[in-house]
């Protein structure tokens, strides 16, 4: 049973975020990755309000294992650190690799502790 | 909308291999070793399928070159659980268990890509340099 809520999620967490990243790419113009950004932080405050809440494990499936857990990703950052790289962004990358990391934890110690 | 569709169908398939993979890899202490694992491997898949999706074989299927790519290794991998596994081990007083599988992530995330990328050649490089 647990597998249906964790499907519905990834297909939903997917969809979301390259429907996000989509949007993000029409107005913003920058090499920086906004939009993979923007997705990782965010999740990364949402899995903590759901680690915390305790609604039980088919809301934890759908939500932290299927749904945050598709949304975000990290093969697609490296990807993108990588292609940084090799056009020779190093500031670009390094600063999006730390900014991710730093953001993303905090935020996610920030609603442990809401 | 048959592309959101696809990248939706790998987003499925993604969350449940890491479902699985993540409840099969045994837990080293207070170290998340799975979330670990699955961020390795998917980006050595990712580094790897980036390279192969430019096949000619993909060239009228950007759908599935997409569902492959963003929906399953995108889904498979995971950024949030690893904030909030190292949130949690900040929270717990093991801000250094934290640093090391920050380092060890990156390190193995950014080897495992690159070396993904070396094994799949290039097609489209492959032909102009012919």
């Amino acid at each position: 049973m647990s597998i249906i809520f964790v499907l519905a999620g990834g297909w939903l967490g997917a969809i979301s975020r390259y429907g996000i990243s989509r949007r993000v790419e029409t107005f913003w113009r920058n090499d920086f990755p906004l939009g993979t950004f923007l997705i990782n932080i965010t999740g990364s405050f949402l899995i903590g309000l759901v680690y915390q809440a305790d609604w039980g494990l088919s809301c934890q499936n759908f939500l932290a294992v299927g749904f945050l857990g598709s949304f975000t990703t990290f093969s697609t950052l490296f990807l993108e650190i990588v292609q940084l790289g090799s056009r020779k962004r190093i500031t670009i990358a390094i600063s999006y690799l730390l900014s991710s990391y730093i953001i993303g934890i905090l935020l996610a110690f920030l609603a442990l502790s809401i | 909308m048959k592309m959101y569709f696809a990248i939706g169908c790998g987003g499925s398939i993604g969350a449940l291999l890491r479902y699985l993979i993540g409840a099969s890899v045994p837990q080293a202490g207070n170290f998340p070793s799975g979330t670990l694992c699955i961020n390795i491997i998917g980006c050595f898949a990712m580094g790897y399928l980036t390279n192969f999706v430019k096949r000619r074989y993909f060239a009228d299927k950007p759908a599935l070159a997409k569902a492959l790519t963003t929906g399953m290794i995108g889904a498979f991998t995971t950024f949030s659980t690893v904030s909030l596994e190292t949130a949690l081990l900040v929270q717990d007083g093991m801000a250094h268990i934290g640093l090391i599988y920050l380092a060890s992530s990156t390190a193995g995330g950014l080897g495992a890509l690159l070396l993904g990328l070396r094994l799949s050649p290039d097609p489209v490089q492959k032909e102009q340099s012919i």
